[in-house]
């Protein structure tokens, strides 16, 4: 009877696999066989539309990306996933002019190695082009100055590219090549260093940095943004689809060593006393003192036995007396080792790696649920890819595009009004803000952590605004007993539009 | 098969040898990182010891001469002296002395307001020196500041050690470490320098004493010849104002 049944589950299996096969060929075929393994295949502009709709709308964020994209109003996104949900990893789309999309991780290739697995990303490893967020400014260089394009004839030739592909039958262009962070003429990018001698790298310690993104990037985990170190300039903002973005300033460098002094008086009289005090031979003479040594004595051989393992190990099997106080050495080293393992696990690339597997799961699992309503999907499958295509076609032809333009981003540029200074000496620094995309951008922040050489001069902060709105400023004490600023828009600001804060520090 | 043993034994031993090779920079990482490490010199050590390691180590352009501004409470004259019993030359504080790094210094400070008829002869030991931007060296010398307390202590046969040391902007401290008028001190047998190099870089040592110079004082007495300039004062004097009552200032700003 057990044998018959083993019979019979082993003909299911043999006869679900074949149709299973069957299926995949027939979907092989009605994707030209270009789409095995559940990938989002097409092969007309109409279906190339609509695909890079539905990566914009996978919560995937694009900030200064010079190009222009289509959001079709048939697709939205749930509210839960906003910015900050996925806000650890953002990616830019750069769609190519190809027929097919592109997607490349250039911020961690670990990501893509591991993610590779899966077909979705193995089959479209090659035509999106994800730009990490993470990074700074400077990495992403066309995004960087594709807003300045006036001062930037590099950035001009780009363009004239992008017109071409629209010329074309598909809308989509090649991607831009990417450009130096800093660009004659252009704007300093957030890696760059404004300072008076092109040693400030070299020796940080004789300047006052103010600006950029020192230390771990900052970056949001569990809603609460983290990295904000001392001399961070940031604007945090969020785009029109409402997602979260924080770009940092260029670096401005001030030259003012401050010295301080460590004093030691010696002398006859202090002498004595000081022998007395570190002197092992007085104190040697107490009772109680020698127990404690009995106790130290106690503490070596715990030691020892840890590091008897090892001596065993490398063949020096006799672990000498005198050799014993050389155990905290090894106690030492472990420590140390112990750091570093703390040191990694706090790092930001776990926290990375996990929220990108989270929004690669978003990116797979809206498509098949915004077109199918079905809650299948979250794995790649044959006749997943097949559906998906199928609806993408219905979807691109009653798709409605909104108004073209860059998604909102903001370019900081910071100025000092010296760049060399002495204890007591006033700076006025002069923090420029653009937004380089096309849509507004809202509830926008700039925040300035100031070292703690600098202190703010109340009454000196002032926001100027092109289209006269205004904003508020606050001031907040740090953890490292400087202050922290806080400049806050009161409107959106707007695609093209720009304005200046102001604020003085004095030197310490 | 005993030739492949031995041959794994001194694969095994290269591999430990190699290992414990490469434990010596980790250490010197550490220290940079906060973690407590061995510092071989203190100011205990002999006078340009620690100056001639870092000149060694960094070797120093003998061409470059680091501006240093000589500071005494009240204002002094001084000499300024480079391994010859006759001086240099002769200013007045506040003064501006170019010197070269790595090497010792002596100095002789008299004409004090507020101790007639006596002088100190400190040493300057340079350790470091600073990288302005050009043309601009003049306007950030590193500040040899003498004050009345230090005077008193070296003439009551003390010998006061200042490590003078450039601070860490990230660990910088609101108050101005060095013109705060409450030096940070440390114990004698604490190591000041390893003190200093935990708060920022050291630069230079100031060993004020009652030392003087006899007939018999050999050369290296004044130093160990590095090369000097006299230059144009910049800085502003500081107040000529009693040690004691400098303190109680310094306790009142301090508990602000």
């Amino acid at each position: 009877m057990s044998n018959l049944l083993k019979t019979l589950r082993l003909n299911c299996r043999l006869w679900l696999s074949g149709l299973c096969c069957c299926a995949a060929i027939a979907g092989c075929a009605a994707t030209g066989g270009n789409a095995p393994d559940g990938v989002f295949a097409a092969s007309t502009p109409e279906e190339l539309q609509t695909e890079q709709t539905s990566s914009l709308e996978t919560g995937v964020a694009t900030c200064a990306q010079g190009e222009p994209f289509k959001p079709v109003a048939a697709f939205h996104r749930e509210p839960s996933l906003t910015g900050q949900d996925v806000q650890p990893v953002q990616a830019n789309y750069d769609v190519s002019e190809s027929s097919a999309f592109r997607r490349r991780s250039s911020a961690n290739a670990e990501h893509s190695r591991v993610r590779g697995k899966n077909s979705f990303e193995s089959r479209t490893s090659d035509h999106i082009r994800p730009v990490s967020q993470s990074q700074p400014a400077d990495k992403t260089g066309v995004a960087t100055t594709a807003g300045f394009a006036t001062t930037n004839t590099v950035v001009q030739t780009a363009g004239t590219a992008r017109g071409t592909a629209r010329g074309t039958a598909t809308t989509f262009r090649a991607a831009e090549p990417r450009l130096p962070s800093a660009q004659p003429g252009g704007p300093p990018a957030a890696s760059v260093t404004v300072a008076a001698s092109p040693l400030a790298q070299a020796y940080p310690d004789e300047y006052i940095f103010d600006g950029g993104d020192r230390g771990h990037p900052v970056h949001y985990y569990g809603g609460t943004m983290g990295g904000l170190d001392t001399e961070d300039t940031v604007a945090e903002f969020k785009d029109h689809t409402g997602e979260n973005h924080v770009r940092a300033s260029n670096r401005v460098a001030v030259y003012a060593p401050r010295f301080g002094a460590v004093r030691t008086v010696t002398g006859v009289g202090i002498d004595v006393a000081v022998n007395k005090a570190a002197g092992a031979t007085d104190i040697s003479g107490l009772g109680k003192l020698h127990d404690q040594r009995g106790l130290d004595v106690h503490v070596r051989n715990s030691r020892v036995s840890g590091v008897g393992t090892r001596r065993s190990a490398s063949g020096v099997e006799t672990a000498q007396l005198a050799h014993l106080s050389k155990g905290s050495e090894v106690l030492a080293q472990n420590r140390k080792v112990e750091q570093g393992l703390e040191s990694k696990s706090s790092s930001s690339p776990g926290t990375l790696e996990r929220s990108q597997v989270y929004q690669l799961n978003l990116e797979i699992l809206e498509p098949a649920t915004s077109s199918i309503r079905t809650g299948f999907g979250q794995t790649a499958s044959l006749s997943q890819a097949t559906l998906t295509r199928a609806t993408f076609r219905v979807q691109s032809t009653v798709g409605v595009e909104e108004k073209r333009g860059r998604k909102g981003c903001i370019h900081l540029t910071k100025e000092a009004s010296s760049l060399t200074a002495k204890s007591g000496d006033v700076i006025t620094f002069r923090i420029h803000f653009r937004n380089i995309g096309d849509h507004n951008v809202h509830d926008v922040r700039i925040i300035d952590n100031l070292t703690p050489r600098l202190k703010y001069v109340s009454g000196s902060g002032q926001v100027d605004l092109a289209d006269g709105s205004g904003g508020g400023l606050s001031v907040l004490p740090n953890a490292e007993g400087s202050q922290t600023l806080e400049f806050t828009l009161d409107a959106p600001l707007k695609g093209a539009a720009t304005g200046t804060i102001t604020f003085q520090a004095k030197v310490l | 098969m005993p030739r492949k043993t031995d041959s794994l034994i001194r694969v095994m031993k290269n591999a430990v040898l190699v290992f414990v090779v490469g434990l010596v920079p980790v250490g010197t990482a550490t220290a940079q990182t906060g973690v407590d490490y061995h510092q071989p010199l203190s100011q205990n050590s002999p006078p340009g010891k620690a100056a001639a390691w870092m000149n060694h180590l960094r070797q120093y352009d003998p061409t470059w001469l680091q501006p240093l501004s000589v500071e005494v409470a009240g204002g002094a004259s001084v000499q300024v002296f480079s391994r010859a019993n006759h001086p240099v030359g002769a200013v007045t504080t506040p003064a501006l002395v170019a010197v070269n790094v790595g090497h010792v210094y002596r100095l002789r400070i008299g004409n004090m307001p507020g101790f007639p008829g006596t002088e100190i002869y400190p040493s300057v030991e340079l350790l470091d020196r600073l990288h302005p931007p050009q043309g601009r060296e003049n306007e950030f010398p590193i500040p040899i500041i003498i004050s009345a307390e230090d005077v008193r202590t070296a003439l009551s046969g003390q010998l006061v050690t200042r490590v003078i040391y450039l601070e860490q902007p990230q660990i910088a401290q609101e108050l101005d470490p060095l013109h705060r008028e409450i030096p940070q001190s440390v114990l004698p047998s604490d190591n000041s320098l390893k003190e200093a190099d935990r708060l920022g870089r050291p630069m230079a040592i100031i060993r004020i004493g009652g030392r003087r110079p006899s007939a018999g004082s050999s050369v290296s007495f004044f130093g160990t010849g590095g090369g000097v300039e006299l230059r144009q004062a910049v800085t502003k004097p500081i107040a000529a104002e009693p040690a004691v009552v400098q303190t109680k200032r310094a306790v009142i700003q301090f508990t602000q």
